[in-house]
């Protein structure tokens, strides 16, 4: 490749989101016919650049500039009428139609009298997938809901191709393909590379990068920290990048080291396709952190242990005894919370503070005929929102009128007023301001220090550094690593969740 | 041409098989040729407007209104054929209050945001009540021949309304097949934020449907008239209930995104032999409801059945 | 693992005083109760002076009787429709017939103790009421289609069982004297099925969803089944008792109207399911689930009679009635989508 053509090239990229940087001024270039990887942990604004390039979302600040000339993307039409397509790992396709039709339904073929030209798609469809070295008729016809997740995503391309896109965005496809379809997957790559497009592909599969990207730059934290050929980014380098250097300062607690009694054991625990084996136990007045990608398999194990949803096989012991039935409100009675990843699982958007807090507790706070006692609750409402300094006119205003933070502080009290032994945190500062972020920390620290049992699950390494006593990594539905006490670094967590 | 998939397959072993209990029941009389074309006129209305409510159920809607615009139109063209206005053409009218009625439940769906269940239930009672003013709480009889004619005609023996049937019938198979808006419609039902992003005119479409459902249900009315000869207040109670009936064990799914006008027409031809082998075999009628009811149970149990194999 | 703050000293009085008042001020606005009584005013104003003898004790007798049944079905279908999911019933007027001509038959063809017939009568609705709820929670069919198929199978079936031998529908007529009571007797100027059903019915349902576990776990269910499951919450059962409780309640009105007219007819209720959703949305109830207000609903049953029955009064003919319906639910929709918009 001799002269580098400037594709797409984003300058000074500013995004927030209602207070947090979600990018802090990026810059972003990506040549026709290469292949440009993305890297970062969660979080470090990866998805938002994506958004921004496939008109999901809108940048605060900055340029974007397609091939020379400047262009506002307003929305993912706009995106797709100037040439960039993104390619999901759940496709987004019509289910019940057929490959043929997911190609070409807005955009047909029509015959001179306005009728849709079978045929003629047909063959160009046809055409299309042979030059990305894929025999297509066995499949063509069929719907595409029934074919595998390698055909979607085939499928996908051939549409972006279809429409004319110059550039093609992964956001990290291999995760749920077999070998060889990834394999095919990366021919294809190769195929359209040469043909002149421009691939952007976000992974953690360090080792895939090496032979198909050309650059690779790693993002941390809203901004761009190392960028270079795939040659010169080796996996120790690129690691070191997203770990950063910067020293995690562990929060304060008290009795850290002391050992304690097991409270929770979990053995074997599987479900088919999502998680396999995971055994661990959880001490008591212990922070348990689980580090992993979005999609490495730990909120389905926490709603497994919740009883939320099924699991195939493994016990759980709940001080000694054996939990053989798990229904959600069994698990809340024995005294195990666990508090959702978003907001809008864990709150009812539309009802007041009181309404929210006192959810799973009603039955703790009942007078005769299952009237409940408005006032022993409203007193413990209040004394939750008050320790954790909620700021809102009263408790009977709605949730949804509250910031973020705030919001979290309710969904926190509403874990807090069921008594939890064990809490089970998700993403418990997603999307909140820093000052909040603190204030949230302090106090699971304190739980802790009061007895009770915490694990915390987060794509945030500096949250889980900082909180954790012992911290497990899970990477596709497998526990990839454990580390205590020193051994808590980023360096090391990364390690275990890339491959 | 897809070859007709399993469920069709399925209903048309039903209905031979009805076919033949009910020729032994009722001594042959069953299977007359006189019969038979019996069946297919009383079949006519409710296939026709299946149409119309196949693609609206497709894409995860309903209307409930069909009835009452079916006696509201066929109200109407009678009091005015009765008049002398306009004729022959009353016809027209009828077809352009169709669309009007069917319109405004698109713009009460679109534009207002409102379920179409509500929507259509509101309207249904809206429309009912037109009917009266339009009659002034009188039969319309005698209508002249020519309106009657598209309901009761007959080209060589066979009536007029299922030669119309089978063209639009037809016609619409093919619309679906290989228009464009045909194949929109089955995005929206699979996918409404796809079809969005993809350009999918998602609105149009919509008005479209509901529109041209309100056409339909102007020329069931007009086959209705014909066969009956006189319009009252109550023209098309319940008609509705069977048109979606037909549609749904006809294989559309209630939740959208997959239905065929060929099932639509089996469904419709099931309920039609049913509801007709019922009198002749001096069944008690009210049993009819019955075996609709619980056809519907069984046919949506059926499809969740498959629904579940498929995810596991 | 009561929890008990007892001893935690807050400043109880004037903070949950001050959180109700900035509460009150806040909905006022939005109150569709207010509303409703204001409309109600108006309407009833404008037949007092146009309708004749529309402001005679005989008339607002009339007016409380008449709202009583369709009333009793629109409380149900407030309940079905909040629990969301599609919730809807579209069967309520044939389980109305389906346990009218059951207990007619048991007290007029098979001389059975009036009470028991009752009470088979009243399980009756709840067996039917029941089964919707099962093909719904555990069959998965959308409540649209269940009970689509259900007011066929329920309204056929009623037929059947008052079917003579020739086949045509018999209406029971021979009820005993003291089976008037529910429908005929007045306390003091007032019909006892207002005063000794639909008020204390109203009042019942009402707290049941304000005050009560149940009715904070139905409005969860209905606003995110999600959020709901994850708080412990049993959606599988809340919904198959809004589904029995809208059957009692079909069987109740039937028990109601039967003594009224003093017969038993399988077709009875054929014709108020429009009615009685159109009431339960014009009083309040968001489609989509999670919101009910059930004073709203009895305000709004009673507005719809009187509606009803000055359009009657006036001259103008009955089908205008269904019309005035179908206009004032689009209103009302119309409405909810303003504040809707406003609000967000």
């Amino acid at each position: 490749m001799e002269n580098k053509v400037v594709l797409l090239e984003g300058k000074k990229i500013k995004k927030s989101f209602g207070g947090v940087h979600a990018l802090k001024g990026v810059d972003f270039i990506l040549n026709r016919g290469e292949v440009h990887a993305l890297v970062g942990e969660n979080g470090a604004g990866k998805s938002t650049l994506i958004k921004i390039f496939t008109g999901v979302v809108t940048p605060d600040e900055g340029n974007i500039f397609l091939n020379g000339k400047e262009v506002k993307i307003q929305n993912p039409l706009d995106a797709h009428l100037k040439g960039i397509v993104a390619v999901y790992q759940e496709p987004l396709v019509y289910p019940k139609l057929s490959v043929l039709e997911n190609i070409f339904i807005g955009n047909e073929i029509r015959k001179k009298n306005g009728e849709v030209d079978w045929q003629a798609e047909e063959k160009k469809a046809k055409e299309i997938f042979k030059s990305l070295d894929i025999e297509s008729d066995d499949f063509i016809q069929k719907p595409i809901g029934k074919l595998t997740t390698a055909i979607q995503q085939f499928t996908l391309i051939v549409k972006a191709l279809n429409y004319n896109a110059e550039i093609i965005i992964f956001d990290e496809p291999t995760a749920i393909l077999g070998d060889t379809d990834a394999q095919k997957l990366f021919r294809i790559i190769k195929l359209l590379c040469s043909a002149g497009k421009g691939v952007i592909y976000i992974s953690h599969r360090l080792e895939e990068l090496q032979n198909l990207a050309d650059r690779i730059t790693v993002m941390r934290d809203g901004e761009i920290v190392g960028s270079g050929n795939s040659i010169d980014m080796t996996r120790e380098k690129i690691i070191e990048l997203m770990a950063g250097k910067s020293i995690i300062e562990k929060i304060q607690r008290n009795n850290r080291e002391a050992k304690k009694e097991t409270i929770l054991e979990v053995q074997n625990l599987s479900k088919y396709k999502v998680f396999e084996n995971i055994s661990f136990n959880l001490k008591k007045g212990e922070i348990l952190g689980f580090a992993g990608l979005v999609g490495s398999g730990r909120s389905e194990v926490m709603e497994a242990i919740f009883g939320f949803t099924k699991y195939d096989k493994g016990n759980i012991f709940l001080e000694g005894k054996e939990i053989k039935i798990n229904k959600v409100s069994d698990m809340i009675n024995l005294g195990i919370i666990y508090l959702p990843e978003s907001r809008k699982l864990g709150l009812l958007q539309n009802k007041s503070i009181f309404d929210n807090v006192g959810l799973s507790v009603f039955n703790r706070f009942l007078k005769a005929l299952g009237f409940i006692n408005n006032d022993s609750l409203y007193n413990s409402v209040r004394k939750y929102s008050d320790l954790l300094s909620i700021k809102a006119p009263s408790l009977f205003t709605n949730v949804e009128t509250l910031s973020g933070g705030n919001q979290q502080k309710v969904l926190f009290s509403k874990g807090l007023i069921a008594q939890p032994k064990v809490l089970i945190l998700d993403e418990p500062t997603h999307g909140i301001d820093v000052a909040t972020k603190v204030d949230i920390h302090k106090l699971i620290a304190k739980l802790a220090d009061d007895g009770i049992s915490i694990i915390i699950v987060s794509s945030e390494l500096s949250e889980i550094i900082a909180l954790s006593d012992r911290v497990i990594v899970m990477h596709e539905g497998k526990i990839t690593g454990t580390f205590e006490g020193d051994q808590i670094t980023s360096l090391n967590l990364i390690s275990a969740f890339v491959k | 041409m897809q070859l007709l998939k399993r469920r069709e397959s399925m209903i048309l072993f039903f209905i031979v098989a009805l076919i033949i209990f009910f020729s032994i029941v009722t001594s042959g009389r069953f299977a007359s040729y006189s019969n038979i074309i019996q069946i297919l006129v009383n079949a006519v209305p409710i296939i026709i407007s299946s149409i119309g409510m196949t693609m609206i159920i497709i894409t995860a809607g309903i209307d409930v209104s069909a009835g009452s615009v079916v006696g509201l139109v066929g109200m109407t063209v009678s009091v005015l054929s009765l008049q002398g206005i306009w004729s022959p053409y009353d016809w027209i009218i009828g077809l352009l209050l169709g669309a009007l009625l069917g319109f405004f439940n698109a713009i009460l769906i679109w534009n207002l945001k409102i379920a179409p269940i509500i929507a259509t239930l509101a309207t249904m009672g809206i429309y009912r009540s037109l009917v009266f003013t339009v009659s002034g709480g009188r039969w319309a009889i005698g209508m002249p021949s020519l309106l009657l004619w598209i309901g009761s005609g007959t080209i060589f023996g066979i009536p007029f309304s299922i030669f119309l049937m089978v063209a639009l019938i037809i016609y619409f198979i093919y619309f679906m097949a290989r228009r464009v808006t045909g194949r929109n419609i089955y995005a929206i039902g699979n996918n409404i934020e796809a079809a969005r992003t993809a350009g999918v005119p998602v609105g149009k479409t919509i008005f479209f449907i509901y529109t041209l459902a309100g056409m339909l249900y102007a020329i069931s009315a007009f086959a209705i008239l014909g066969r009956t000869g006189l319009a009252q207040s109550t023209m098309g109670t319940g008609f509705e209930l069977e048109v979606i009936a037909a549609v749904v064990i006809g294989g559309t799914n209630i939740l959208g995104g997959e239905g065929t006008i060929i099932g639509s027409l089996i469904g419709a031809l099931l309920v039609a032999v049913i509801e007709d082998g019922i009198v002749l075999a001096n069944i008690p009628p009210l049993l009819t409801d019955f075996v609709l009811g619980a056809l519907i149970l069984i046919a949506i149990s059926i499809d969740v059945v498959i629904k579940r194999r498929e995810i596991a | 693992m009561i929890n008990s703050t007892n001893n935690v000293t807050i400043n109880k009085d004037n903070s949950k005083k001050l959180d109700r008042k900035t509460n009150v001020i806040s909905i006022i606005f939005l109150n569709r109760k207010f509303l409703l009584l204001l409309l109600f005013v108006i309407i009833y104003a404008f037949f007092a002076i146009f309708a004749h003898n529309f402001n005679t004790f005989q008339n607002i007798e009339s007016i409380m009787i008449f709202s009583v049944e369709i009333g009793l079905l629109a409380l149900g279908e407030t309940l079905v429709i909040t629990s969301g999911f599609g919730g809807i019933d579209l069967s309520v007027g044939s389980m109305v017939g389906l346990s009218a001509i059951i207990i007619g038959e048991l007290i007029g063809k098979l001389g059975v103790n009036m009470w028991l017939a009752i009470i088979i009568g009243l399980l009756a609705g709840m067996g039917a009421g029941l089964f919707n709820g099962l093909m719904i929670v555990y069959a998965k069919i959308p409540p649209l289609l269940t009970t689509l198929a259900t007011m066929y199978l329920y309204s056929s079936l009623a037929l059947l069982i008052s079917m003579d031998q020739y086949g045509n529908a018999m209406p029971i007529s021979n009820f005993p004297s003291a089976y008037s009571i529910f429908g005929q007797l007045t306390i003091l100027g007032i019909p006892l099925q207002f005063i000794l059903f639909f008020v204390p019915i109203t009042i019942i349902l009402y707290l049941l969803v304000q005050k009560t576990i149940f009715g904070k776990h139905l409005l969860a269910t209905g606003t995110d089944e999600i959020v709901a499951k994850l708080s412990g919450i049993n959606v599988k059962n809340i919904r198959l008792w809004v589904y029995t409780i809208s059957g009692l309640l079909a069987a109740i009105a039937a028990l109601i109207e039967t003594s009224r007219i003093a017969s038993a007819r399988p077709d009875l209720g054929s014709n108020m399911n429009l009615e009685a959703i159109t009431i339960s949305v014009l009083g309040g109830t968001y489609i989509f689930g999670g919101i009910a207000d059930i004073i709203a609903v009895f305000i709004a049953s009673v507005l719809v009679i009187v509606l009803d029955n000055g359009l009657f009064l006036i001259g103008v003919n009955t089908i205008w009635q269904t019309g005035a319906l179908g206009f004032l639910l689009v209103g009302a929709l119309i409405l909810d989508l303003i504040i809707r918009k406003r609000s967000s």
